[in-house]
């Protein structure tokens, strides 16, 4: 083994990651070669004083259960998005049994009559209006009703994940003083929906994505006509939720996205214009 | 369909909060604020309890959650220590680019160490840039294989072992640079 080769398996021989041959070779390496085991020495002397030397310390006395009260809030509020009467429904000895039959019958139903499109279906489409839909789906993102199949902060990954699957191109925005937490890949009919999420300090920022050209086309998705005008006119279309959320929409080549975030439209915007969106409003 | 919540509550107090203090101290070790890590610990932990039924969890809740700590915070608390002006950072060093390290006679070395004080260490970790840091706080601190740490950092298990080589040697240097300072070596 020359010096170059032993330095580049040092990290591993510290870590015990070598196989047993080769650690002998690194081993009589060192018995001829001084510098070199002084940079194995060295590294295994850091190594030892990271471990005893850096002292773990206890989280905060009260943490765990402030942790908890949050969970427990959490639980309350989506549980106020139902009426306690279905509450007690779902939870109802004979609800599940009952709830397995229906869905399976009902997922035979649906499996023969859908037209070859192997994406599943979203569970409460409210109507074909794109911008409805956004709203509806931001509030089963909060509640957990939608969760990501994918998870990353990587831009590229949540990329790759999408690629291929839909007939347009997925934004995926970097945008300051967010951080990209995953997407969900599903269907309207046969039309192939993106849903991509944020986080922005303690807020969500919701991206509903889909093909322009079959939101223009009006059959399976559509948009409001003023919003498509205000498209038309000035790259984008904005208002505001019955929540009282931001509701931006734009398009970006092949793409119509709606983003849906608890703040005024204009800080949305701001968010959106920083990621260089909508031919920079 | 997901469980009910008292169940949920349950199963992630079991699961999950007990990684607390790793997470805790991870965020810490970090963030180098204990109210930011306060928050971001239980912002964490909430995002958690929302996607605990998603099927990204997986089976190892540990490498999981420190995966979503570590993207959660990027852009908002990890604070990068401005380094002096270097040269270039190259994952392939050649042993030659080492000579440096070998002034120092092993005894030597371990009497820098020994001399340093626990907050001098801790602070020398905290110089490190962000993604030295972290390799070297999941490896040799926390004590995950570099393929858990990999799908911490979203990353081969080969660019562990670059990042913590690299990293042990600029904690090295960091650690010599405090003994000169405080006058444990004599300073060059």
């Amino acid at each position: 083994m020359n010096c170059t080769e032993f330095q580049d398996y040092i990290t591993a021989a510290v870590d015990r990651r070598l196989e047993e041959s080769i650690m002998a070779l690194f081993l009589e390496h060192t018995a001829h070669c001084s510098p070199c085991r002084r940079s194995y020495e060295s590294e295994r002397n850091v190594v030892a004083l990271i471990r005893t030397r850096l002292h773990r310390v206890a989280t905060p006395e009260g943490m765990a259960a402030t942790i908890l009260k949050r969970i427990a809030l959490e639980d309350l509020r989506s549980t106020r998005a139902r009426p306690p009467f279905l509450s007690r429904l779902l939870h109802a000895p004979l609800t599940k049994p009952a709830v397995v039959f229906a869905l399976s019958f009902a997922a035979v139903v649906f499996l023969l009559s859908r037209s070859g499109s192997d994406l599943p279906p979203l569970p409460d489409p409210t109507g074909n209006d794109m911008i409805s839909q956004s709203v509806t789906n931001y509030d089963a993102v909060l509640s957990g009703g939608i969760v990501p199949q994918v998870v990353s902060d990587v831009p590229d990954r949540v990329r790759a994940f999408f690629d291929g699957k839909t007939e347009f191109p997925v934004v995926v925005l970097v945008m300051r003083e967010c951080t990209l937490v995953g997407g969900v890949l599903n269907d309207f009919h046969g039309a192939p929906l993106a849903h991509v999420m944020y986080r922005h300090g303690n807020q969500t920022i919701y991206v509903y994505q889909a093909c322009r050209a079959t939101v223009l086309k009006g059959e399976k998705l559509h948009l409001p006509a003023e919003a498509l005008q205000a498209i038309e006119r000035n790259g984008w279309f904005s208002g505001t939720t019955p929540h009282g959320d931001a509701i931006v929409v734009w398009a970006k080549g092949a793409t119509l996205c709606a983003a849906v975030a608890p703040m005024k439209s204009e800080h949305l915007m701001a968010h959106l214009a920083d990621a260089g969106e909508a031919g920079g409003w | 369909m997901t469980a009910p919540a008292g169940d949920k509550q349950r199963a992630f107090q079991g699961e999950a909060l007990l990684h607390a203090d790793l997470l805790y101290n991870y965020a810490l070790r970090m963030t180098n604020n204990v109210a930011d890590a306060e928050d971001l610990l239980q912002e964490i932990f909430l995002t958690a309890y929302r996607f605990w039924d998603s099927d990204e969890r997986g089976t190892n809740i540990r490498v999981w959650l420190f995966r979503m700590m570590k993207s959660s915070s990027t852009n908002r608390y990890w604070k990068e220590v401005r380094q002096p002006e270097t040269a270039e950072y190259d994952e392939h060093t050649g042993a030659h680019a080492l000579t440096k390290d070998d002034s120092e006679p092993r005894d030597a070395e371990q009497a820098i160490f020994s001399n340093l004080h626990d907050d001098e260490i801790q602070s020398a970790v905290a110089s490190l840039p962000a993604e030295f840091r972290t390799v070297v706080i999941l490896c040799d601190l926390e004590g995950m294989t570099y393929e858990e740490a990999a799908d911490v950092m979203e990353c081969p298990p080969g660019t562990v072992g670059s990042r913590l080589h690299r990293g042990r040697k600029l904690l090295r240097d960091a650690l010599e640079s405090y003994a000169r300072s405080s006058g444990v070596v004599p300073g060059k």
